[in-house]
């Protein structure tokens, strides 16, 4: 018998599959269909203290390497923010399925103002998102280049929430282990590495100019999954602290080489695209046949990676 | 009772078609037709009807729009016929395209109707005439009994009405008679003096509603809604397609979600026992 459940900062997930933040997480309904079809953890959409209508269309498009989306952080803001996961937490405790909120803000003020909204509706986990890439020109530089920044950031949620805190970091950050070491510093329990890569930019040769309304957007799907994990792999041999590897997983081994770099728990994004929800029983299945096929009961090769030799020749 | 199942597989990549205004219908004060030629001749599309296609304009909009026709000519060229209703800056300026003009596509996304038995009662509502046309076709091309209702503010905004006539003429099927045009408008200017929904009522307390294998519907909720309860009533099988705003349409974003289902990806048909749980889930 397989065992897939994981302890992620004191929760206990039944797989260690996490639906990411910013895919279908707009409603409660959506939250829950994820659930039901098997994720192990749902993550919100991000929300900031004021609502943002977000870019216009075009903001995602389906390319060979994955996804490309500007979609510009739309959200309701955190007060009706908190009402819907409200509804969510009471609906997913029906299935043990934990929930995740992710919040942001414009300045370290503006996460702790929101977080303050959220509270009250008592996620399991609050993800902190200081990496968004399709709002630096309205922000500036994403807090996930800045230690600084990004301490100040965790250290003032911390003061105003008790729960696990996580902190999602950019795969764009050339100094990611020491943002990181920031983040745990001033009080995350762990971390969801990463975010979108990039930007990056499409550009229709037939209309000679880019395809997204902002022009850029975050990079993910397959393009990512080496980047991704990398990044995890890199902070696992630096932070004791658990891991959610997300980016362009989209099949069981890709799960595989996450938890083998470090990683506690997978994130799954761009993976819905085409096959829905679905893709939380595929990938768990897959995983599970792979287990099997290496001998493994459970999650304890996590990190193998890091060994040397990785893992006994047979 | 036969049921034609109608389901489209996505692609990989969804990047943009290129195609050009090839022909440009006025629909009254409402908008206009437009018929589009895919400019690389590429394979046509493989479109159920129901289904949308999003359409940009770039450093405009995108937007999605449902499918009014699809023909392919002996070339394997194909001509892609949409309607759009003139409501903002953008459909303003799709509206204002010329023959030559050129436009981006990409899809067709979502599921379509599934044609239930052979005799069949369309509503269609304001622009949500426009998802109805297809199905029409494909039925009466099976040579199915067809009731179709165009509701509007007022003669001038009805769109497509020649469009479904010619289907029971000599149109694409040629001499089929069993397609009967029912009009409405809100200001009684043309057919009956009342709105769709009102329009819908007359049809859905007739003898005929009783009559019909299923019924399916498009237009402002507020008719889907009393379309669906009575359909409910009358034990009848029906279809809806929901109109809510956009972002993706790729099923990623979350964006048009309604209860737990998405607008793009899971529909924008769906049968009225399921709209109606989704309905009754957003009210919660």
């Amino acid at each position: 018998m397989i065992d897939l459940a994981v302890e992620l900062c004191g929760v206990r997930l039944r797989n260690p599959l996490v639906l990411a933040s910013g895919i279908w997480g707009s409603n409660a309904g959506m939250l829950v269909r994820a659930a039901r079809d098997g994720a192990g953890a749902v993550t919100a959409k991000s929300c900031s203290l004021d609502a943002r209508i977000g870019h216009p269309n075009p903001t995602v498009l389906a390319w060979e390497g994955g996804l490309i989306n500007a979609v510009g952080l739309s959200n309701p803001g955190a007060a009706a923010q908190a009402e819907m996961l409200m509804q969510a937490k009471r609906e997913l405790s029906e299935f043990g399925v934990a929930l995740i909120a992710s919040v942001f803000g414009d300045t370290p003020e503006g996460f702790a103002a929101a977080v303050q909204h959220i509270v009250a509706a008592e996620p399991d986990l609050i993800e902190l998102n200081v990496s968004c890439p399709n709002v630096e020109s309205e922000f500036g530089r994403p807090f996930a280049f800045d230690p600084d920044a990004t301490a100040e950031a965790t250290r003032g949620v911390r003061q105003i929430w008790g729960g696990p805190l996580l902190v999602k970091l950019s795969p764009n950050a050339p100094n990611l282990v020491d943002v990181a070491r920031a983040a745990v510093d001033t009080g995350a329990d762990g971390l969801t590495a990463v975010n979108t890569l990039g930007p990056g930019m499409i550009i229709d040769v037939h209309a000679g100019c880019p395809v997204l309304s902002n022009r850029v957007g975050g990079v993910s799907g397959q393009a990512l999954l080496p980047i991704a994990v990398r990044c995890v792999y890199e902070l696992a041999a630096a932070v004791d602290v658990p891991i959610i590897g997300t980016g362009g997983v989209s099949r069981g081994s890709d799960a595989m080489q996450m938890i083998m770099a470090g990683a506690t728990a997978v994130g799954l994004g761009s993976a819905l695209y085409r096959e829905g929800s679905t893709v939380f029983g595929r990938i768990a299945d897959e995983l599970v046949a792979l287990m099997e096929m290496e001998g493994y009961a459970d999650l304890s090769f996590r990190g193998c990676a890091h060994r040397m030799p990785c893992r006994e020749s047979r | 009772m036969t049921m034609v199942e109608m389901r489209s597989v996505r692609p990989m990549v969804e990047t943009h078609r290129v195609y050009r205004v090839d022909r440009r219908i006025p629909e009254g004060n409402a908008g206009v037709t437009l018929d589009l030629v895919d400019e690389r001749a590429g394979p046509p599309m493989g479109i159920q009807p129901g289904q949308f296609v999003m359409v940009w304009l770039p450093r405009i909009e995108e937007r999605p729009f449902s499918v009014v026709d699809v023909d392919v000519d002996g070339d394997g060229r194909h001509t892609l016929t949409l309607t759009i209703a003139a409501i903002g800056p953008f459909t303003e300026a799709l509206c204002a395209l010329r023959p030559g003009d050129r436009l981006w596509i990409r899809g067709p996304y979502g599921s379509g109707y599934t044609l239930i038995g052979e005799r069949h009662l369309l509503i269609g509502g304001g622009s949500g005439t426009a998802s109805l046309y297809l199905l029409a076709r494909s039925a009466a091309e099976l040579g199915h009994t067809l009731t179709v209702v165009l509701g509007a503010r007022s003669a001038s905004q009805l769109m497509l009405v020649e469009r479904f006539r010619a289907l029971s003429g000599d149109g694409p099927v040629a001499g089929h008679p069993q397609v009967a045009v029912e009009l409405a408008t809100d200001d009684g200017s043309a057919g009956f003096y009342g709105t769709a929904l009102g329009a819908a009522q007359a049809v859905v307390d007739s003898p005929t509603f009783g009559s019909c294998d299923s019924v399916y519907a498009c237009g402002p909720e507020v008719m889907l809604r009393a379309v669906c309860a009575a359909a409910a009533e009358h034990g009848v099988p029906c279809q809806v397609s929901l109109e809510r705003a956009m972002k993706c349409g790729l099923g990623v974003c979350g964006a048009c979600h309604c209860g737990d289902r998405l607008i793009c990806y899971d529909g924008p048909v769906f049968a009225c026992d399921v709209v109606t749980a989704l309905w009754e889930q957003e009210a919660d």
